[in-house]
């Protein structure tokens, strides 16, 4: 998907547009391949540019870093991605006193985010035991893989709810039950109800913040206050390069995303408001705001700080 | 798609209500018939209940039906297509033996007035030339469900033989060949009515079972087929062997060959024959699923453990069976005890907290694969969902007899255009007007016992429909000591007079003044720049907003919705009609606007005395969110829908909805991943109805009453049983 806007950019500078585009466009999806992107910008930089110094070279990492997490604010990745290349430089600077960062430097981001998942799937048969009832929401990648890992070796059984917006539960459970697992699909409606029987949660999240919420795809948030009530333990997935040193201090206006309000009401039904909305735009010009139906779409995200248990 | 099919149902039958009433001889029931269609709104009810007794007892003299029949479109449409085979028609009529049982029954009042077309005309459809050519209720059975469920995506395998095999049974020895071509293309998995629907035809005893019996009569002779299995060789772990869609189809061949030979014979064919289909179609299979490595599924399942293995062999079982045996009851018993003690050793400790869902699992089994491993355990004491259809309808025991309105009720239950337990039970109460102003009781008996016999056969076949609603089991339930207490020796005439003046003041007072109540109690709560969240459709809570909003009052309202049923479209076009603002929200954005949120409202299905209120799926998570914000939920409910049970979660009182409802994505472009979920061995779909609202989430309940906690509920409860016993005192019956 990513792809599309790559055309040999011939100076960096294009590059980094580049890649500020797609995020833009949401060309460019999810925390791991914002966060191989980022590395490969990254290593871009340190192969395309020549630096006296580390100074510069942080001041030039530091530009850049910028420029991306402003494209997509809520794509925290990115910036955890950039922090950690500083971090290895200025490691680097200390230690050698040279120049030589480049060849440490390429590879390490982007080994870590891909690393991540062996290790954390092989913790999948540490946390499971048999018969359990696993709940979970919506597709995530490493939650799959985390859950294929433990059915290697463990019987258990997963509740997928699909995940309103996106419904890409479905597709999580069709593909677990390929897999081999024992999947229910449930619609979002049920979590409630089925959390009276689900011994662990396990959700894949977008990011984890400094106080230990998490971002995760909407819905999560009702899951977790769920898993609260029911006393069952809520366990989030996520890669190390998802943990963010920052503070959500009100994370709905910093941190989430909004997509079209078609994927909740068609436009058939907007339409149908719209002679409503108007009349009662004319009648109660000034109260209200006028709008009569604005179905509103938190896309994919919403906070969750339930308990969470980043690995 | 699926959204817009119910309001889609509701128009048209709406309009098919209409023409009904134009041709129809008799003017006067025409609100009662209208009414039903809507659903909601319960002021007509009184005047057509009143005027009744004009047409009381036209549809015993033969004068045309005073309550024309309605099918809703689904079913008009699967008669329609059902008609197609035209060469096998005649014997099918004949062969079954349950249609002269239908042209026996009220033939001469249905068929004068056939000219309106099919829609009108009486459900006892045979006595109508038109219908005579639909060929007997199990025949359409699986046609139904293909079209209903599904949504067309139909399995490559998948040809005519499948359904011959599921269809025939009933047939018996008949005329198999004939019925063949009736379907031309067919779902893979059988559904549970064509087994009922063909029971009653094979003289299985019709006379003591009901719908649900019956089915499980059928069911009996599953662990034949489960046993026979073990055997084969090649197939050791055994959840594995059989996927339980492909099951049925690769013993479509043999089927044709099994319908002359005896009982004994046809086993043993059978088991030689299902080797070789079987590794036929693992080859075939091999060949077909290399994308979806099914060899890891495979290693999985050889590892399995116990209780997983019996729930999957269980499930497989009971899908397969319905295809393959019918014959042999006693033997078919005798390998089901067997099969359930193996499975309650099987499930042993890790299924401890579910015992109870174990222990009954083996009585009811659900009919087809709803949702497999999880729900045989879990749901297991949970009637499984069944297409209800005309045909299938029709083929119960009792429908013969029935008042045409009861059938037509029950057919408005299942496919969803009567719904809400206010409807559900108004609705309810007007039938039972009909069939008690029709009701003449036999010589030497008294009108009390046989009226109650007549009830509770009448509200089995509205059980096989939908499970009842806790506002129609209480309404029953004070409608059965009415009738208990009437006078032995009072006249008929008399005693049913009262009886349905009772039942008037019943709706009137518990439920037309109740809701008039409680809207103006809640409409306090609705206040000048309010912004008020409410979920799916109550029509309790549209009430009291769109009174709110006729009082002057300027707020906002959120609408959360949910899928599968999306009611919340309908609460969003009712408000909107009365020009309050709104704003429609998915119930996982929730957490986002709840914070603009000032109150609360919710409606209820029924509140237990311990304060759990119970609504649709989706309430209790919507109540749970509005209480970690701390804001105030209000549950409207009228008394009548309180009850005294306690329940602690979801799970143990529940109904479960169409699985198939999951899988279709409104206007979302391509297929569903869960597409052909049937097919995939280890993916279940579940639909739960309702969920359980703990009361602590509830900061008051709106009733008639006035605004209690919901620690007083049993306060309530106790003081209605005090009326209900001081003789019908307050509340009508």
């Amino acid at each position: 998907m990513a792809e599309a806007v790559k055309e040999k950019p011939s100076s960096f500078a294009e590059v980094v547009e580049n890649c500020c585009a797609q995020l833009r466009r949401r060309q460019i999806q999810g925390s791991l391949p914002c966060a191989k992107r980022t590395a490969e910008i990254m290593r871009a930089l340190l192969t395309m540019q020549r630096h006296p110094d580390a100074a510069s070279l942080i001041d030039d990492v530091r530009a850049v870093g910028y420029k991306l997490q402003a494209a997509k604010p809520v794509e925290l990745a990115v910036g955890n991605i950039v922090r950690r290349v500083l971090h290895l430089i200025r490691e680097e600077a200390q230690t050698e006193k040279s120049d030589s960062e480049a060849d440490s430097n390429d590879a390490v981001p982007q080994g870590k985010a891909d690393g991540k998942q062996d290790v954390m799937k092989s913790q999948g048969v540490e946390h499971l035991h048999a018969n359990e009832v696993i709940l979970t929401l919506g597709m995530s990648d490493t939650t799959y893989a985390f859950l294929r890992e433990a059915a290697r070796k463990r019987e258990f059984q997963v509740v997928v709810a699909e995940g309103a917006p996106r419904y890409d539960g479905h597709l999580q459970a069709r593909k677990l039950a390929d897999a081999g697992i024992q999947v229910t699909a449930i619609p979002d409606s049920a979590v409630f109800a089925m959390m009276a029987r689900a011994n662990k949660v396990l959700v894949g999240a977008h990011a984890v913040l400094a106080n230990g919420g998490a971002i995760a795809p909407a819905g999560i948030h009702m899951v977790a206050l769920a898993a609260h009530k029911h006393s069952t333990p809520l366990v989030v997935l996520v890669g190390l390069h998802k943990l963010s040193p920052q503070f959500p201090h009100d994370p709905d206006l910093l941190y989430n995303d909004f997509r079209g309000p078609a994927e909740v009401a068609d436009c058939d039904m907007q339409a149908q408001g719209l002679p409503q909305q108007m009349a009662y735009a004319a009648a109660h010009s000034g109260v209200g705001g006028g709008s009569s139906e604005e179905p509103s779409n938190s896309g994919t995200e919403a906070r969750a700080q339930g308990a969470s248990h980043p690995h | 798609m699926d959204s817009k099919k119910p309001d889609l149902h509701r128009t048209s039958s709406r309009r098919s209500t209409h023409e009904s009433q134009v041709e129809g001889a008799v003017p006067v029931p025409k609100t009662i018939v209208g009414f039903h269609v809507d659903g909601a709104s319960p002021s007509p009810a009184t005047e057509g209940l009143l005027s009744k007794e004009a047409g009381r007892s036209s549809f015993t003299e033969g004068g045309g039906s005073p309550t024309p029949v309605i099918i809703p479109p689904t079913f008009q449409r699967e008669r329609f297509e059902t008609r197609e085979p035209t060469p096998q028609e005649g014997s099918a009529g004949a062969s079954t033996g349950v249609a002269p049982a239908f042209g026996s029954v009220p033939a001469g009042s249905t068929s004068q007035q056939s000219g309106e077309g099919s829609i009108a005309s009486g459900i006892p459809a045979s006595a109508r030339p038109k219908s005579l050519d639909l060929p007997a209720p199990d025949v359409p059975g699986p046609n139904t469900t293909q079209q209903q469920g599904n949504s067309g995506v139909v399995p490559p395998f998948v040809t005519s033989p499948a359904v011959v095999q599921s269809a025939v049974p009933g047939f018996e020895v008949g005329k198999p060949p004939q019925s063949q071509p009736a379907q031309p293309s067919a779902p893979p998995v059988h559904r549970s009515p064509s087994p009922a629907a063909a029971a009653p035809a094979a003289g299985v005893a019709p006379s003591s079972l009901h719908g649900f019996s019956v089915n499980s009569a059928q069911q009996q002779t599953q662990p034949q087929a489960q046993q026979a299995q073990p055997s084969l060789p090649q197939q050791q772990p055994q959840r594995l062997q059989q996927p339980p869609v492909q099951q049925p189809q690769k013993q479509q061949p043999q089927q044709p060959q099994q319908q002359g030979s005896s009982a004994p014979k046809l086993k043993e064919m059978s088991k030689a024959e299902r080797r070789a289909l079987q590794e036929a179609q693992r080859a075939a299979k091999a060949g077909g699923q290399k994308d979806q490595d099914g060899g890891s599924r495979k290693e999985g399942g050889g590892g399995g453990g116990g209780g997983a293995s019996a729930g999957r062999a269980h499930s497989v079982a009971s899908s397969e069976s319905h295809s393959s045996h019918r014959g042999g009851a006693a033997g078919g018993k005798e390998s089901k005890s067997a099969a359930t003690g193996q499975k309650a050793e099987d499930k042993g400790a890790p299924a401890a907290s579910l015992g109870d869902a174990a222990a009954k699992a083996p009585k009811r089994r659900p009919a087809r694969k709803v949702v497999s491993l999880n729900s045989t355990e879990l749901f297991a004491h949970l009637p499984p969902y069944q297409k209800v259809s005309v045909s299938s309808l029709l083929s119960h025991k009792d429908a013969v007899h029935m008042h045409p309105a009861v059938l037509q009720l029950g057919l408005r239950y299942a496919d969803g255009t009567i719904k809400g337990a206010t409807a559900r039970c108004l609705a309810m109460l007007h039938t039972f007007c009909q069939v008690i102003q029709e009701y003449v009781t036999p010589p030497g008996k008294s009108l009390s016992r046989d009226l109650t016999h007549e009830l509770n056969t009448i509200i089995d076949l509205l059980v096989q429909c939908r499970p009842l609603a806790v506002s129609m089991a209480n309404t029953i339930r004070r409608l059965k000591m009415r009738i208990h207490s009437i006078d032995v020796n009072a006249p008929e005439a008399e005693a049913k007079r009262a009886l349905i003046e009772d039942i008037r003041r019943y709706i009137e007072v518990q439920i037309i003044a109740a809701d008039r109540l409680l809207v103006d109690c809640a409409v306090q709560k609705v206040t000048d720049g309010d912004v008020i969240l409410t979920f799916a459709y109550s029509h309790i809570v549209a009430n009291v907003l769109t009174k709110a909003a006729a009082l002057g009052r300027t707020f906002k309202v959120m609408v959360v919705d949910c899928r599968p049923e999306l009611e919340g479209q309908r609460m969003l076009e009712k408000l909107q009609a009365s020009g309050i603002a709104c704003s429609y929200i998915h119930l996982n954005a929730l957490s986002f606007v709840v914070r603009d949120v000032t109150k609360v409202f919710l409606g209820a299905a029924a509140i237990m005395s311990n304060g759990t209120v119970m609504g649709r799926a989706g309430n209790a998570a919507v109540a749970m969110t509005a209480h970690a914000h701390s804001k105030p939920v209000l549950v409207c409910c009228e008394s009548f829908k309180f009850h005294e049970r306690v329940q602690l979660d979801s799970i143990t009182h529940n109904e479960l909805g169409d699985p198939d409802a999951l899988v279709s994505l409104p206007g979302y472009p391509g297929v569903s991943p869960l597409a052909g979920w049937q097919d995939i061995p280890r993916l279940g779909l579940l639909n739960l109805k309702y969920d359980a609202m703990p009361a602590e989430y509830v900061t008051m309940i709106v009733t008639e009453y006035g605004m209690i906690p919901p620690t007083s509920v049993p306060v309530i409860l106790r003081e209605q049983q005090q009326d209900a016993s001081a003789s019908g005192g307050g509340g009508g019956m």
